[in-house]
């Protein structure tokens, strides 16, 4: 395969994996960089810094949407954003840490890892299902009350605004520190914590964290994301189709998804989540015992 | 913030929120068609990087030390606008557009903090500015190990 074949096998491979996340309601960079680093043989720490590029690029697009329309909640991104961003950072400095001291051992590890983490976040999306659509607040606590974090959006299913209350805002900030330095570290979007974490730990709406979390993981790992840059692990040859193909796949899933059913392509994603994962296990015990 | 008005039933959304997703929305699309234009100059007429060699050495699985040693002579990974000095070269007008797409959400953020202080945005003023100078510092370089 010449440089040019390539270019646009990328390029393909990243607006279909864009365009069913989409369409399944996650964002994608877990997919690209889990099927990338279990398939491929290129090198993992490039492959996590065009896993956040992608992951990143899409949600930036994303945000001028939600944020219009007052889907995200801008003061949830503002408060999350700040742990999050501050731990995404870290975990990029500890993948250059390990790129530069571990070598194959250190490659192993991390497919190893994310193995498991593709497997678990695939568990998750199963056993979770839809989430909760509208949840419950029964009890604000005094930080969230004070912060105002609850806010109303206008829900068009309804055909009214619907006003919701936030909770538990310290346990989330803990959460958001640990969602942040995986996703960091391993180069992956971070929706499928960072939703579950809005919607059953905070209680925000369904539609309001998942729009939120989008929002936060465009802000938050474009930090993570420059660190990659600065350790050169961002070739154009990758990277370029890479980014371009996962905007073109983010511009046509969000117009092909009201025809197609998510409910299929959700067990899709999950079926090639369990596939990525067992096979990043293998590969990670493989190279380790090859060391 | 904290004046959402409600118009014709629907709450308004938030100043500092439109601003964040139009200066991203905006500075993402022109970086990215930056990066269409250097990809194609690139890979029609080379660039800084050998794009076969390269190649090789991405499905290689070599190190990125070992590939920028090798495709451009340095001793270790050069610092993180290598691009900078040299846009007449395809793949260094791809970099440039894919930096213009990562600092889109730096800019878009102090936007944020900026329409906040004009909205007397309060706490979240301060939580703005602290998530800016976050990006704003690993975006320069200066936060490092």
């Amino acid at each position: 395969m010449g440089p040019i074949e390539f270019f646009f096998v990328f390029l393909g491979i990243s607006m279909s994996i864009r365009m069913v996340a989409v369409i399944a309601g996650i964002g994608g960079g877990l997919i690209f960089t889990s099927l990338m680093m279990g398939f491929t043989g290129i090198n993992s720490y490039i492959i996590r810094g065009t896993g956040l590029l992608i992951a990143t690029s899409g949600s930036v697009v994303a945000a001028r949407k939600f944020l219009g329309k007052g889907l995200a909640n801008i003061r949830i991104v503002l408060f999350a954003g700040a742990p999050y961003t501050a731990f995404a950072v870290l975990g990029a400095l500890m993948a250059s840490y390990v790129s530069k001291t571990m070598g194959e051992a250190g490659e192993a590890l991390i497919r190893l890892s994310l193995g498991i983490i593709v497997l678990l976040v695939a568990l998750l999306i199963m056993s979770r299902g839809k989430g909760v659509l509208n949840p419950e607040v029964k009890r604000v606590d005094r930080l969230t009350r004070k912060l105002g974090l609850g806010m109303a959006y206008w829900e068009a299913s309804l055909d009214r605004v619907v006003k919701y209350q936030v909770s538990r805002s310290p346990v989330a900030v803990l959460l958001f520190c640990g969602i942040g330095f995986l996703s960091g570290l391993f180069g992956i979007g971070a929706g499928w914590a960072m939703i579950p974490t809005l919607n059953m730990v905070m209680l925000l709406p369904l539609k309001v964290a998942g729009a939120s979390s989008s929002v936060l993981i465009g802000a938050g790992d474009t930090a993570a994301v420059w660190q990659y840059m600065k350790g050169g692990a961002l070739f154009p040859l990758f990277a370029a189709p890479c980014l371009i193909g996962s905007i073109l796949g983010a511009i046509i899933g969000s117009k092909i998804m009201v025809r197609v059913r998510a409910g299929v392509v959700r067990w899709l994603v999950i079926a090639i989540m369990f596939g990525a994962g067992a096979r990043l296990i293998l590969v990670g015990i493989s190279r380790l015992s090859h060391l | 913030m904290g004046k959402e008005m409600e118009r014709n039933g629907a709450p308004k959304a938030p100043m500092a929120g439109i601003i964040y997703g139009k200066i991203a929305y905006w500075l993402a699309m022109v970086g990215v068609s930056i990066a269409a234009v250097g990809s194609a100059i690139y890979l029609v007429s080379g660039g800084y990087l050998n794009k076969t060699s390269l190649l090789q050495d991405l499905w290689k699985g070599d190190s990125v030390r070992t590939t920028w040693a090798e495709l451009a002579g340095t001793a270790g990974v050069p610092h993180g606008y290598w691009y900078l000095g040299r846009l007449g070269q395809g793949d260094c007008l791809a970099m440039l557009g894919i930096a213009v797409v990562c600092i889109a959400g730096v800019v878009a953020m102090w936007g944020v903090a900026f329409g906040l202080l004009r909205s007397k945005g309060g706490i979240y003023i301060i939580l703005a500015v602290v998530v800016a100078v976050i990006l704003t510092l690993s975006a320069s370089g200066l936060i490092t190990i």
